[in-house]
């Protein structure tokens, strides 16, 4: 199993709490109903009863969840630890001992719980509810113990299906059986099916005991109640008569088994008011109040007393009749020790069957188990026969077989042995007769190398005679050498004048060459010279443009500096226009202000004769009046007031047209003089922007000037250049002519050099005939020397053959000595082999030795 | 009272003319003392009503009444052609402020008319009677009875708060 397959501790944990949790709530749930089929309770215990097994359902399984944690932490924690790639050995070994204990040990640890539970459940019922007797909780006890050992039966299997896989992953880590083996605790067989069946067979069993003595304790309860229904039938209508002294009474005999009593309660049921008080439970008051105070009896729900009621018609009081539980029950007793007796005998049973089976399974695999102990020990020989119709029976064949196989492999693998040890021997005796032939071989060699040393000893003793010989026949020829000297010296002389001949010839054809070289020269300096002449004219005329562009542009700036002066005049011009303009609005401007002060002045002096005319209309109106007043005598005067009025209404309606007038004089002035300053302002900004052209036209002059000077500069110097280039042609073709005339003295010098030729070639050939006549006497003594010479070499040659044969001798030993050295290797590799070979005889005999170890 | 009644008797009545607010009033020119220039008057401390204060007529001191308020409008405001025409009725000097003084009219009296019956039955007697004119709207006769009246009335409440 790799290791990513195996899951993380987080991811383990969530699944064994997953798993407890399911089984434990159905668990819960199924002894609910176990109870519900056995006990009688009142709707409110049913109630009290869910509340408590819930909140204790989930404080138990937290509580067993912190307790019970140093079961599965060891293992949880190395697997969280594994994926972060930490955990050591230690750690392993202890998951996988706690891994596969878990089950085993949770089976204890669930079942103590269980029955925990079933006790506190039972203890909570008690203290809560009085009505709930010793019988309830007992069932109560039983069903939690023998359901929670059922439980954690299934519990076990459940949890050893899920851990499988883990704990393969983890034995899978811990490669030898042995540790894996020490780390288990073993669980045998038999006591797990002894556990599963008893303790299954023993839940059917009590549920089945319970259930009949429910079924058998129920007639009896109903039939204590009918009587006493019946005796309370009978004792209420008297009740009205005889009243409490009926309670007091003995009450009739009419049946076996002990009397009811009688007890009085209130009209509520809250107490009992005539009566021993504790004849009733006050959980039993209260069933009588949840029943109905009319009448009723206790069939209905479990109580540790058998009662009836009836409600009495005069006062609503209830009478009671009541007798304890215990004393109804003697059959019942008898019935228990039957029950007990059954549930040991079926438990017995169970155990007894158990066994058997787990004998059956137990002694067969501890059979096998030895056989395959003893297979491991290396005993083949006997084979198992387990006469058995299981799965067990099935494994022992199997078993057999492979043990059979094995057999039969061992005894190849001995007969191969063997026949390895044979061949192996072979071998190394093989081995050790090359080793002894190699061996003679290099004595063999070593003698064969001592003669041919002997044989070189000899060999060059004759090649030191034949040195000897050598000696005397050069001696001789040297004397035969010393005669023909005397004609080689005659001939060399002769050589040498035809040698300085040829000397003075190759130096006159030297010279010839040289005078040439120089003409080639020359031609090269001419071809240059008309190269550098022609490119010179080049750039004369190229120089000439420059001149005439630069001429050009001269012009140019000089008539931009024209314009550049005249745009100035003109500007200067545009000023001076301007100036007077300004003069011109300015004058205006005073006259027109000088007209609206004058107009101004107008309006006062109509201001003024308004007022007279005002006056003179009030004084009119007033002696109107007193024309008026004075009645006839007043007439006259009242017409010329009249007439003074009407003048003076007439000065005052032209006043106001003056008035009217000067003011629109006023008004158009204001507007001149508005407009004359806006002119005046325009001409003042025509002013400046001609100033400032008049600046900008400055700069153009000045700058057009100067590139001017710049262009008269370029073109001198580009005439200089141009002389210059002029000058450089005239000294090209001064060189060129001087050319010509070396040309020309060349030409001269050669034809003189033919003639020197001619002479000294007819030398050459007085001089090639005198040498001819030397040569044919050297020839003569030359013949001598070549006799003497022949003599020579055949003592040469005989020479030469010795030393080849000493040569070869000196091959020959180095031959050998190879030779020697091979054999040397091939024994020292033979004796190699032979030690391998003993190796391998050694390893053969160890194998047949194992081998032989198995008994078949 | 009389000399009123006299007037009307008579053929020819003289009328001074003045404007207040846009309209055209008259008084009989025997109760015109004279028309001076508007002037700006004292005011008088706690003065009663519709007596806007006084004005020193060469040496005698004469009360002044805005006609602008006394006829109902707002106060008149001075102007080069505003003036005030000084009455004298009964031995009662007293000036009314006006926007301008127009003429002297003479007039026949039957060209008197009743102001309109609709009006004088409602207790109306502000303008006496009214005059047509040529040109113009027609011109209205005060009542000076009626304009003293208010005059006097108007000073009544702080008097009548004191009795």
């Amino acid at each position: 199993m790799s290791p990513s397959s195996l899951p993380t501790g987080r991811a383990l944990r969530g699944r064994l709490i997953a798993l407890s949790g399911v089984v434990s709530l159905v668990t819960t749930v199924l002894i609910s109903l176990y109870l519900l089929a056995l006990l009688h309770l009142s709707r409110e215990e049913w109630t009290g009863f869910g509340v408590i097994t819930g909140v204790l359902l989930v404080v138990l399984f937290v509580a067993v969840n912190v307790v019970n944690k140093h079961l599965y932490d060891p293992f949880l924690r190395y697997l969280d630890q594994r994926t972060r790639g930490e955990g050591d050995e230690q750690g392993l070994h202890e998951a996988f001992r706690s891994l596969m204990d878990l089950p085993r040990r949770n089976v204890v640890w669930g079942l103590f719980w269980w029955v925990f539970g079933g006790c506190l459940v039972a203890g909570c019922m008690r203290l809560r509810f009085d009505t709930f007797g010793a019988f309830s909780g007992g069932v109560m006890i039983a069903a939690a113990s023998t359901g929670g050992l059922v439980s954690v039966i299934f519990l076990y299997f459940m949890l050893r299906r899920l851990l499988a896989p883990v704990a393969e992953g983890l034995a899978n880590e811990i490669p030898d059986p042995a540790i894996r083996q020490s780390l288990v605790t073993p669980v045998p067989l038999a006591l797990k099916l002894r556990v599963a069946i008893t303790g299954t067979t023993l839940v059917t069993v009590i549920f089945a005991v319970f259930l009949a003595q429910e079924r058998a304790s129920r007639p009896i309860e109903a039939f204590a109640c009918r009587a006493e229904s019946e005796l309370l039938a009978t004792l209420a209508p008297r009740f009205a008569r005889e009243g409490s002294a009926l309670l007091a009474a003995a009450l009739p005999v009419e049946r076996r088994g002990p009397a009811p009593r009688l007890v009085l309660l209130d009209p509520e049921a809250k107490a009992v008011v005539q009566g021993p008080a504790d004849a009733l439970l006050s959980g039993e008051l209260r069933a009588i109040r949840e029943v109905g105070l009319a009448e009723g009896d206790s069939t209905s729900f479990d109580s540790p007393n058998v009662f009836a009621w009836t409600q009495l018609p005069d006062d609503g009081r209830i009478l009671v009749a009541v007798q304890p539980w215990s004393g109804l029950q003697g059959g019942l007793v008898e019935l228990r020790f039957v029950f007990a007796i059954l549930l040991g005998l079926s438990a017995a049973t169970a155990f007894a069957v158990a066994q058997l089976i787990a004998g059956d399974i137990g002694a067969a695999t501890q059979r096998l188990s030895a056989e395959a102990e003893r297979v491991a020990a290396g005993d083949l020989t006997h084979g198992l026969v387990l006469a058995s119709d299981d799965e067990v029976g099935e494994l022992a064949g199997t078993f057999a077989r492979m043990l059979h196989s094995l057999r039969d492999t061992v005894k190849r693998l001995t007969d191969a042995a063997e026949n390895v040890e044979g061949a192996a021997g072979e071998i190394a005796s093989a081995a050790e007769s090359v080793a002894g032939v190699t061996a003679d071989q290099v004595r063999g060699i070593q003698q064969v190398t001592v003669s041919m040393d002997s044989i070189k000893g000899q060999v060059t003793g004759v090649a030191e005679a034949s040195q000897a010989l050598n000696v005397s026949v050069e001696e001789s020829s040297s004397s035969i050498l010393e005669l023909g000297a005397v004609g080689e010296e005659l001939n060399g002389t002769a050589s040498v004048l035809s040698g300085k001949v040829d000397e003075v010839s190759t130096s006159i054809e030297q010279m010839i060459r040289s005078v040439r070289q120089v003409a080639q020269n020359a031609e090269a300096l001419a071809a240059a010279a008309a190269e550098t002449s022609s490119s010179m004219e080049e750039m004369a005329s190229s120089l000439r443009e420059v001149d005439t562009n630069a001429a050009e542009t001269a012009r140019l700036s000089s008539r931009v500096v024209a314009s550049a002066e005249s745009g100035r005049d003109r500007v200067r011009r545009t000023i001076e226009g301007m100036d007077a303009i300004r003069d011109a609005t300015d004058t205006a401007e005073r006259v027109i202000r000088g007209l609206g002060e004058r107009a101004k002045e107008i309006g006062a002096i109509v201001d003024v004769i308004d007022d007279v005319a005002d006056e003179t209309n009030l004084l009119a109106l007033n002696a109107a009046i007193i024309a008026a007043q004075a009645g006839d005598h007043g007439r006259a005067f009242s017409v010329v007031a009249d007439q003074i009025k009407d003048l003076a209404d007439r000065v005052l309606a032209s006043t106001k047209e003056i008035g009217a007038l000067i003011h629109g004089v006023q008004e158009e002035s204001a507007n001149a003089i508005g407009a004359i300053e806006g002119g005046t302002r325009s001409v003042q900004g025509g002013v400046d922007l001609s100033a400032e052209a008049g600046v900008s036209l400055e700069e153009i002059t000045g700058a057009a000037r100067e590139s001017g000077e710049r262009i008269a500069e370029i073109v001198n110097a580009v005439r200089e250049q141009a002389k210059a280039a002029a000058h450089v042609v005239d000294l090209m073709d001064r060189v060129r002519s001087g050319v010509e005339q070396i040309r020309a003295a060349g030409d001269e010098q050669e034809r003189g050099n033919e003639l020197v030729l001619r002479n000294s070639v007819a030398m050459r050939e007085v001089a090639q005939q005198v040498r001819a006549t030397t040569e044919e006497q050297a020839r003569g003594s030359g013949r001598i020397r070549e006799s003497i010479e022949s003599v020579r070499e055949t003592v040469e040659q005989i020479n030469g053959s010795l030393q080849e044969q000493s040569a070869a001798c000196r091959q020959a030993v180095q031959f050998l000595e190879r030779v020697y050295e091979r054999t040397r290797a091939n024994e020292e590799s033979a004796r190699r082999m032979g030690g391998a070979m003993r190796d391998l005889l050694k390893q053969a005999e160890i194998l047949r030795a194992d081998v032989r170890r198995f008994r078949v | 009272m009389g000399a009123e009644a006299g007037a009307q008797g008579e053929s020819q009545v003289d009328l001074a003319c003045f404007e207040v607010q846009g309209n055209v009033y008259a008084i009989d020119v025997l109760q015109v003392r004279e028309i001076v220039r508007w002037q700006e008057v004292t005011s008088l401390p706690k003065a009663p009503g519709l007596i806007r204060g006084v004005i020193d007529l060469r040496g005698s001191v004469i009360p002044v009444v805005d006609l602008g308020s006394a006829l109902g409008g707002g106060e008149l405001v001075a102007t080069p052609r505003a003036r005030i025409v000084v009455l004298e009725v009964d031995g009662l000097v007293l000036g009314l402020r006006v926007d301008a003084a127009v003429d002297v009219m003479s007039v026949e009296g039957s060209a008197l008319e009743a102001p309109p019956a609709l009006a004088t039955q409602a207790g109306y007697d502000a303008v006496r009677a009214v005059v047509r004119r040529a040109e113009g709207p027609p011109v209205l006769v005060l009542s000076l009875e009626h304009l003293l009246e208010s005059v006097y009335r108007s000073a009544l409440p702080s008097q009548g708060g004191g009795a």
